[in-house]
């Protein structure tokens, strides 16, 4: 059977307390829509620092804790 | 608003470079920067599967609907093969991957100028960049080379992603396009890789050029890297319904498959009554064939790739 997969798991970052933040606009103003804006661009879901696929919200309430 | 679907993640630089490429973003949208799309492609492993259909469909889709929240549009696509950088020297492979991708980028409605190129072997990141990659982003690439034709040692690998002739980040060239990575799920953490090669470059002295990415979350297995289940491009020449009916299957967990597939293998079927699908798999069927192929589509194509097809030819 083939893995779910080919390659291991995008989807579940771990959580790490002390990651850097990817986007000083979203550490400066987290957000308050689940959504990542850079020039204007909104997205629900971002790649952070370990390549993992994140929500925006998540990696926002990251970079502001 | 200008918003992404939700199959779409955006990769942005990090808090070093950020500004230069929302302000390239900037001028892009006001027609006075390029855009160029640079799309990777890996060592072909097992054939080329009836898949990349499907996974140009869903770029194709992408560049009519991504894209253009993003900027106004892309000037040109640039698709090269790091099969020399993996230590893969089978050139006549990594040209058909090209003209199969390429290929299938104009039957899925993509117009706009493609270039197809060759990433050189040779290291390009300089040594003197200190690169120091998390041990979990390490241990992936250690996993993905394994079950891909990757002979390279896994983390300069996935460091030269940032080379000149891969994704070029580093340049000393201030006029530059901005270039938009478009890839599948597993580019997320090369994109990640490259950050952290941007970061040490800044730190290093060495300058670098805006790019943004958009990675399609929900493509789970590089288009290149065929599963033991899926058809081959090939096997569309005999029979489409059954061709298409396998990459069904082989998307199918509740048939053994794998559910990674299932995007690109729904996109396929739209590709099951075309006339003009049999001639282009012909086309690629061969290194000598798909070197006549890429010249009939007019694609562009770059210095590496040009001297190999000098010897292929």
């Amino acid at each position: 059977m083939e893995p779910l997969s080919m390659f291991p798991s995008l989807e579940t970052p771990a959580p790490h307390a002390d990651r850097k933040p990817l986007l000083s606009e979203l550490r400066e103003k987290p957000s308050t829509c689940g959504k990542s804006k850079l020039a204007g661009i909104f997205a629900r879901f971002v790649v952070d620092a370990d390549g993992d696929i994140v929500p925006a919200e998540q990696l926002a309430v990251r970079c502001a804790g | 608003m200008r918003g992404l679907s939700e199959s779409v993640a955006l990769a942005t630089p990090t808090d070093g470079d950020l500004a230069e490429t929302e302000a390239a973003i900037y001028q892009a949208r006001r027609g006075e920067r390029e855009v160029e799309i640079r799309i990777g492609v890996g060592p072909l492993t097992g054939g080329i599967p009836l898949r990349v259909l499907g996974h140009a469909a869903c770029i194709a889709e992408s560049l009519r609907t991504d894209v253009p929240a993003v900027v106004r549009h892309a000037d040109r696509i640039c698709i090269f093969s790091s099969a020399l950088k993996a230590g893969n020297t089978n050139m006549g492979t990594a040209l058909q991957s090209l003209a199969a991708l390429g290929g299938a980028l104009r039957l899925s409605g993509v117009t706009c100028p493609l270039l197809l190129d060759l990433a050189a072997a040779d290291q390009e990141v300089p040594a003197t960049v200190p690169i120091n990659l998390p041990r979990s982003l390490v241990q992936w690439f250690e996993r993905a080379a394994l079950r891909s034709s990757n002979n390279a040692d896994p983390t300069r690998y996935a460091i030269e992603h940032a080379a000149p002739t891969m994704f070029a980040d580093l340049s000393e060239d201030r006029d530059v396009p901005l270039r938009l990575t478009i890839g599948s799920a597993p580019e997320a953490r090369f994109w990640a890789a490259r950050m952290h090669v941007r970061a040490a470059a800044i730190t290093a002295g060495f300058h670098v050029v805006p790019a943004l990415g958009l990675i399609l979350k929900s493509l789970l297995v590089p288009w290149y890297s065929r599963t033991a289940a899926e058809p081959l491009l090939t096997d569309m020449k005999f029979s489409a319904a059954s061709a298409i009916a396998s990459l069904d299957d082989a998307s199918n967990p509740e048939k053994k498959g794998n559910s990674g597939l299932k995007r690109e293998a729904r996109a396929t079927r739209r590709f099951m009554q075309r006339s003009d699908v049999i001639p282009f798999i012909e086309a690629v069927s061969d290194t000598r064939k798909a070197a006549v192929y890429v010249r009939e589509c007019g694609f562009g194509i770059g210095a590496h790739l040009a001297r190999e097809m000098a010897v292929l030819l």
